[in-house]
């Protein structure tokens, strides 16, 4: 099957997929949290919007600010969402990662694989 | 009794400071995240300073562009020939840091010319830092001083716009910059382009001793005067104004602005291939202006090859340097012009919008 957008990285497809759940909220600390949640790790609140700046330049995402808040300091806050092509994005990176588990399984099943063993 | 607890924050000092040290993009948007999450002192420190780790590692990486930065090392080469390789190379690495650092700071870059400046400020700051804590731990390393006063000076100018040169692409395309804001940074451009000439020839002369009288001031001369004909041919093919016609850019009238813009269109180096015919003149006088500037080079190599007395007098690593300074001012030319033409396109366009405002208008007051 032809791919009609450019691969994902493992860091946009989780920023991406964070997007998409949070839906309405996506904005910073929400898609960091979700981030976190999703990688089942602490990841880099600065690598985070500047992966949202990435995906939002090659349009799968776009924003729009709103006023800030007195907890913010009065500072803005940027709202996410996801655009079709960001979808289509995903949708492939889903697919790839369902093939290469499927056949990692297969393989695994049948014995094919084993783990190195350390010498 | 119910008990209110009050949580400790940084202090408002240590907020702002954090504040100022956040990438300008993404400035406020961090800012108020911080804030949002009322951190307590050590655990706000760290959480920030890796915010700010990571989003300046980020940029740097999408500030990468090795053109940009091969251009910097050879200007920045040239600017400081003749002092030994080593500081060469730690004031390379200071000051491509620096600039590079500044660059994930200042993200996405407008190409203006209070940037330019800043830049040459950090770099020239950073360049004098490094070489003062270089005189501390390793004084044999640190350059001389006028040679660091002469390289500063010029490779900050040539740096700059350099990076000012490369700025001009997307996002500071026609649509996002302002056509006065992009004539202005032209000519800035073409201002430096020819200063690094003006430079090149001096310095061929110096490596290059006259034989006789005359010869300096006829090599500095002819240039000079070509690259004016060639401007002057140019500009002539454009400016369909009469003679003592002053049109006002401010102007309110649409007509006054389009001769305003019409004029800003011939002051603009540059031709396409349609232009070929109509200066034609200007052209030769462009590649009489730079074979001119050859010459030296020229010089320098019949008088070795003819075992002339005199090529013990040529600084043979000055005409090296500069030969390959004048390759780079030759592409350099391209790309000038180049920009030039953009420019040139994009006040054809503001004149074209503005021709069919003046064309709609009439009709409607006919109707």
């Amino acid at each position: 099957m032809a791919k009609l957008t450019d691969s994902l990285g493992q860091f946009e497809q989780l920023v991406l997929t964070a997007v998409m759940s949070l839906q309405g909220d996506a904005y910073g600390m929400p898609i960091y949290s979700k981030v976190c949640e999703l990688a089942d790790r602490q990841v880099n609140l600065g690598s985070v919007y500047v992966t949202l700046d990435r995906l939002q330049n090659k349009a799968y995402v776009r924003s729009s600010v709103a006023a800030g808040t007195a907890e913010r300091g009065g500072k803005p806050k940027r709202f996410y969402r996801l655009e079709p092509a960001g979808l289509r994005a995903l949708e492939e990176s889903v697919a790839t990662a369902a093939r290469v588990s499927e056949s990692f399984y297969a393989s695994a099943k049948v014995g094919k694989w084993r783990p190195k063993r350390a010498k | 009794m119910e008990t209110q607890t009050r949580k400790v924050g940084p202090p408002e000092w240590l907020v702002r400071l954090v504040e100022v040290l956040i990438p300008s993009a993404h400035r406020d948007l961090i800012a108020g995240d911080l804030r949002e999450q009322s951190l307590g002192g050590w655990q706000y420190l760290w959480f920030a300073a890796s915010t700010i780790a990571g989003s300046l590692r980020g940029r740097m990486l999408d500030c990468f562009d090795v053109r940009l930065i091969a251009g910097e090392v050879a200007l920045l080469y040239v600017a400081f020939a003749g002092a030994p390789l080593l500081p060469v190379a730690i004031v390379l690495l200071t000051t491509l840091t620096a600039l590079l650092a500044r660059d994930a700071y200042i993200h996405p870059a407008r190409g203006t010319a209070r940037e330019a400046v800043s830049d040459a400020v950090a770099g020239a700051t950073f360049l004098v830092l490094a070489q003062t804590f270089m005189a501390i731990i390793a004084p044999t390393m640190v350059m001389e001083g006028p040679v660091m006063l002469r390289g500063t000076l010029i490779g900050m100018a040539m740096v700059s716009g350099w990076r000012m040169a490369f700025r001009l692409k997307p996002p500071n395309d026609a649509r996002r910059v302002r056509l006065d804001e992009r004539y202005e940074a032209t000519w800035r451009l073409n201002l430096l382009w020819m200063m690094a000439g003006m430079t090149l020839i001096w310095s061929n002369l110096e490596a290059v001793p006259a034989g006789g009288g005359g010869r300096d001031f006829f090599l500095t001369l002819l240039p000079l005067t070509a690259f004016s004909f060639a401007y002057a041919f140019r500009a002539r093919g454009d400016i369909p104004l009469g003679k003592g016609h002053r049109p006002a850019l401010l102007s309110l009238d649409p007509d006054s602005y389009k001769d305003a813009l019409t004029v800003r269109r011939a002051r603009l180096f540059g031709w396409d291939g349609r232009e070929a015919g109509r200066v034609s003149w200007a052209a030769a006088f462009v590649d009489l202006s730079f074979a001119s500037v050859a010459v030296p080079f020229l010089i320098a190599l019949w008088r070795w090859v003819s075992r002339d007395p005199l090529a013990s007098g040529v600084d043979w690593v000055q005409v090296w340097i500069n030969l390959a300074a004048f390759v780079l001012l030759l592409v350099l030319w391209r790309a000038i012009r180049e920009i030039n033409l953009k420019t040139r396109r994009g006040i054809d366009v503001a004149i074209d919008v503005l021709s069919a405002d003046d064309a709609r208008g009439r009709r409607e007051r006919r109707e």
